[in-house]
């Protein structure tokens, strides 16, 4: 190996060494970040209600709460079109249990673990 | 060469825009800087004008490469380089894009999102790596500001051996932009509008999107399209060709599918043509691209004061900053102009801000965009296509089915749907002005004349002030007084809301009142408090009012959202759709409640706005629907009732043990008894006349030749009985003569086939004309109106011990069925065919007419309050067997 090689070579390792910074970076960032929860103001006359991230869709009394992001691709689910959930982005459909009944999406909207508060006056979620 | 000159002008465009883009909240300070300084909106503007043209140009620079590749010949570094910059500059675009933080950023970034999350094994690295954990912008700004522009810079710098742009092209580049940046603004988009789409170099992609349940195969195609590249650059001469070739093909394929998503997707993904209803609003609304206008109508400080709304600056707000007259939700600081009335928010000159704005929102065409948007009452205007007020599919159909066009008058169907047939000519000509749909064109308070307007037909209010100031705006067109007084959109409706359109035909609003219509002229009218003229023409004398309207109860003190605004189901007829019952409110067993907690949240809505603090409330549910009545409560074993508007309140009373404590009457509506009196009308003819000044109803539009209606008797008494349902189950029901009439169908037809149509249909009747007194008895046994016979002598007469009926009508008999003209089934005589304008509607049979009038016969001697005829009630049929020799019974032979 002559020297240039070695520097070259060198140059590889030092790229290769912020690949490994940038990992750490990344994945560090996303543990601590991702885990969060979260109090919805719940309102137990409404059937359905929209939060930026959440649907909490109250049909029997029984609320349950969806992520209201789209299982095809993420768009944020914020209407409700003669009882069914509408994906503004390609047209998605889904029931008030969370499954698809259009596609593209083809996978259930993904249920979140929640806890009902005493008052039955907010949710807690954690993600 | 122009790129260079175009990508500098990116840098310094952007290094400007950097002054006033505020990173933590990008929309607010774009719509701000749209609003307060045109300067930084031009500026903007060049940025995304010269980023547009240097994508172009930098696509249109690789295709060149493609056809000379001969003479350009690229290293193979290079080349990789190159197709991996035209995905870099992709991203500069698209990160640009998200940094506008509207509707269409946030969805494009949530679907970046995920498809980035979709590639194995560095996914979620390269989707943290891009746009952050968080919900900021911060790191898409840098890269947009950095990585990439540093990236782009950097291989155009190795591509094209130069810096410095040369001087001609960076002039004229200059002038380029400026016509472009000064015409054209960049969008931004309203966030209120339901159309969310992604740049336009994006829409194609959106296209492919939606066709793959698995968009993780678009990473694929990205991945190709790039290898694809680097081949046509640097492969082998065939392989290079197939490169090519696939590379056009798919780029002509991409550019169709951007041009079908851009021209022909609308609102919720829906496929939409030009000239379709909402066209305008699904796909246009895209394309505003107003010019810049550097002499705002208002002052900076002016438009620094304005608030902000739903995150975003309203430019409308700045001129009409001092508004009053609405209710608490929809203040201007709350929800600004635009959620209403639409137009450019972001506009700074009069024309432009004004520009396809909702003069009056809430008629039902674009209701959808003003109340019914997903922020505010999107429920509510998807709801009330199903409500008759506004289908009207009762009227026509019974209409239809009078005038033999159907055999059903159940049919459910829509005023969209008139045809050019006899009825619905006559619908349009004569009937259909009253629904929901029928667009308010006019500003002004809700009068005796107003029919639809969608919302506001019963929504909005006047206050005194903006009456004054609207009145004078009438007389002077520049008094713009009016502008600082705006009507309230509020749930206080009023009788007067009502008032326009039921006023007519079943005349509800004026039964009410106590007012029944004459036909006297206006001339005719004397000179009484007895007497009310209507809408200049109608003349109508004071009968009695209901006993709810003399308590001061008001139409929507009884009827509930529901009903009125439609509960999502279709209904045949009125009586289907109406959900409130007396014995709602008069319960004479255990009451229906329903807690604060399950309530629907419409009806806890309005109950908290009605009545405050609704918590631990226990309110009356309707037995039919079970809908909560939201201004009732239930307290200390009582039943109470607040009026919605006057606030006055009321215990609520059970009915009298007269009424629901025996057997003979529990088949009887409570209306049966207890209205006062109903409008009849009868012997009305129907022709049509070609020359006759006619109006389309329909099309809001005059026109020649017109069905009219020759009027015939109009009174007032006590409504006469029927049977509404089979033998087995049926209900007792005040009936009216809905349609005793003659049609010259052919006048219209021109048909020879067309006899005169002769009819003889009573219709079922909500009169609301209630007294608390109910009618007494004889005024149904013995009264030959009651037991449709019509008007005339009914006498029981007692010859030789023998005791029978006879009856002299008044009206001579019909020529058509030998029938009284105001009778509904002849004496002692059964009626059969069509007989109501309802398919479960008939006269009493002769056997119901005979126990009806025996103890009519016993009515003729004894006492209606004697003990006696009490005891009836209960066992009439031993009664009789025990009765006296004095006794006699009818004989029927
Ligand atoms: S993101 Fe919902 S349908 Fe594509």
């Amino acid at each position: 190996m002559n020297r240039r090689n070695f520097f070259e070579l060198g140059v590889f390792g030092v790229l290769l060494s912020f690949v490994f910074f940038w990992r750490k970076l990344t994945f560090l960032n996303t543990t601590l970040l991702y885990s969060r929860s979260q109090k919805l103001l719940y309102n137990k006359n409404k059937i359905v209600a929209f939060f930026d991230d959440f649907i909490i869709v109250n049909k029997d009394g029984e609320p349950k709460v969806f992520n209201a992001h789209c299982t095809h691709l993420g768009c944020s689910i914020n209407k409700m079109e003669n009882g069914v959930l509408v994906c503004p982005c390609h047209g998605s459909h889904f029931n008030l249990e969370g499954e698809p009944i259009k596609g593209p999406a083809y996978k259930s909207l993904e249920q979140v673990d929640t806890e009902l508060s005493a008052d039955e006056k907010y949710i807690q979620i954690t993600t | 060469m122009l790129a260079i000159a175009l990508f500098s002008y990116i840098l310094i465009s952007g290094i400007l825009l950097a002054i006033p883009f505020e990173v933590a909240s990008p929309y607010s300070s774009i719509s701000s800087l749209l609003i307060l300084n045109p300067w930084a909106s031009f500026i903007r503007n060049m940025h995304f004008w010269s980023s547009q043209l240097f994508f172009i140009l930098s696509l249109i620079h690789i295709y060149d490469h493609f056809h000379n590749k001969k003479e350009i010949g690229l290293k193979k570094g290079m080349a990789f380089r190159l197709s991996i910059g035209v995905f870099i500059i992709f991203l500069a675009m698209l990160s640009g894009f998200l940094l506008k933080g509207d509707a269409d950023a946030m969805q494009a970034r949530q679907i970046i999102k995920s498809l980035s999350l979709g590639i194995p094994f560095i996914g979620e690295t390269l989707s943290t790596s891009f746009l952050g954990n968080g919900n900021d912008y911060q790191l898409i700004y840098v890269h947009h500001i950095a990585t990439f522009t540093i990236f782009i810079a950097i291989i155009m710098l190795e591509h094209g051996k130069r810096i410095w742009p040369r001087s001609t092209d960076f002039v004229l580049t200059f002038f380029v932009l400026l016509f472009l940046s000064y015409f054209f603004s960049a969008p931004l988009h309203d966030n209120l509008n339901q159309s969310v789409k992604g740049p336009w170099y994006f829409v194609g992609f959106q296209e492919i999107l939606h066709w793959l349940s698995h968009p993780i195969w678009t990473v694929l195609l990205v991945l190709i399209l790039i290898v694809l590249i680097y081949i046509v650059n640097t492969g082998k001469e065939k392989l290079a060709y197939v490169s090519k070739r696939s590379l056009l093909i798919f780029t002509g394929f991409y550019l169709l599918l951007t041009l079908f998503g851009l021209f022909f997707r609308g609102e919720n993904w829906e496929l939409i043509l030009p000239g379709q209803t909402n066209y305008e609003q699904s796909v246009l609304h895209s394309f505003k691209t107003e010019r810049v206008n550097f002499r705002p109508e208002f002052s900076v400080e002016d438009s620094k004061e304005a608030p902000l709304v739903f995150g975003r600056k309203e430019s409308c707000l700045v001129c009409h900053n001092n508004v009053q007259g609405f209710s608490n939700a929809h203040k201007p600081e709350t929800i600004g102009c635009f959620s209403c009335h639409g137009g450019n928010p972001f506009a700074t000159d009069k024309v432009e801000s004004h520009k396809s704005m909702i003069r009056i929102p809430g008629n039902l065409k674009d209701s959808k965009q003003s109340c019914g948007t997903t922020q505010c009452h999107p429920d509510i205007s998807q709801r009330l296509p199903s409500s008759l007020m506004t289908n009207l599919s009762g009227m026509i159909s019974v209409d239809r089915f009078v005038f033999m066009e159907q055999d059903n008058p159940d049919l459910l169907t829509n005023i969209d749907q008139l045809s050019h047939s006899a009825a619905d000519e006559h619908l349009k000509n004569l009937c259909v002005l009253c629904h929901l749909g029928n667009p308010k064109e006019e500003t002004g308070p809700v009068n005796e004349s107003s029919r639809g307007g969608g919302c506001i037909a019963c929504h909005v209010n006047y206050d005194s002030k903006a009456e004054q100031a609207w009145e004078k705006h009438q007389q002077d067109v520049n008094d713009t007084l009016y502008l600082n007084h705006h009507a309230s959109l509020s749930i206080q409706v009023t009788d007067v809301h009502c008032f326009g359109c039921h006023s007519r035909s079943g005349r509800i609003s004026t039964n009410y009142e106590g007012w029944h219509e004459t036909v006297l002229e206006p001339e005719e009218m004397p000179d009484s408090s007895q007497y009310r003229l209507v809408e200049g023409s109608r003349v109508f004398r004071f009968i009695e009012e209901d006993i709810h309207h003399k308590s001061g109860m008001e139409c929507i003190d009884c009827h509930h959202s529901y009903e009125l605004m439609g509960d999502g189901k279709r209904y045949a007829h009125e009586e289907d759709q109406e959900d409130v019952q007396c014995i709602d409110c008069h319960f004479d067993a255990e009451p229906k409640l329903v807690a604060t907690n399950d309530l629907d949240n419409e009806s806890a809505l309005i109950a908290s706005l009605r009545l405050g603090d609704i918590s631990e409330t226990e309110f009356l549910k309707t037995n039919k629907y079970e809908h909560a009545l939201v201004n009732t409560f239930y307290a200390n074993d009582s039943a109470f009732l607040i009026t919605k508007n006057g606030k006055k309140r009321f215990h609520l009373k059970s009915p009298n043990p007269v009424c629901t404590g025996n057997k003979a009457h529990k088949d009887l509506s409570c209306s049966s008894c207890h209205s006062a009196w109903a409008p009849s009308c009868i012997g009305c003819h129907n022709s049509y006349d070609e020359n006759e000044a006619g109006y389309d109803m329909q099309k809001n539009k005059e026109k020649q030749g017109s069905w009219v209606e020759y009027v015939g008797e109009f009174n007032a008494k006590l409504p006469a009985l029927g049977r509404r349902g089979n033998k087995e189950s049926y209900e007792i029901i005040p009936v009216v003569p809905g349609m005793v009439l003659t049609i010259d169908k052919a006048s219209y037809t021109k048909s020879k086939h067309d006899s005169l149509i002769f009819l003889r249909l009573f219709a079922p009747s909500a009169p609301h004309t209630s007294s608390a007194k109910g009618r007494d008895c004889k005024s149904c046994h013995n009264n030959p109106v009651a037991l449709g016979y019509g008007e005339g002598n009914l006498s029981f007469d007692i010859e030789n011990g023998k005791g029978k009926w006879n009856f002299d009508a008044i009206y001579a008999l019909e020529e058509y069925d030998n029938l009284p003209l105001d009778a509904w089934t002849g004496f002692l005589q059964n009626r059969s065919g069509i007989v109501s304008t309802r398919t479960d509607v008939f006269p009493f049979d002769i056997g119901e007419q005979k126990r009806i009038l025996t103890v009519g016969a016993c009515l003729t001697c004894h006492k209606e309050n004697s003990e006696l005829m009490m005891r009836s009630l209960n066992n009439f049929s031993e009664l009789v067997k025990n009765r006296s020799q004095k006794c006699i019974l009818p004989s029927w032979d």
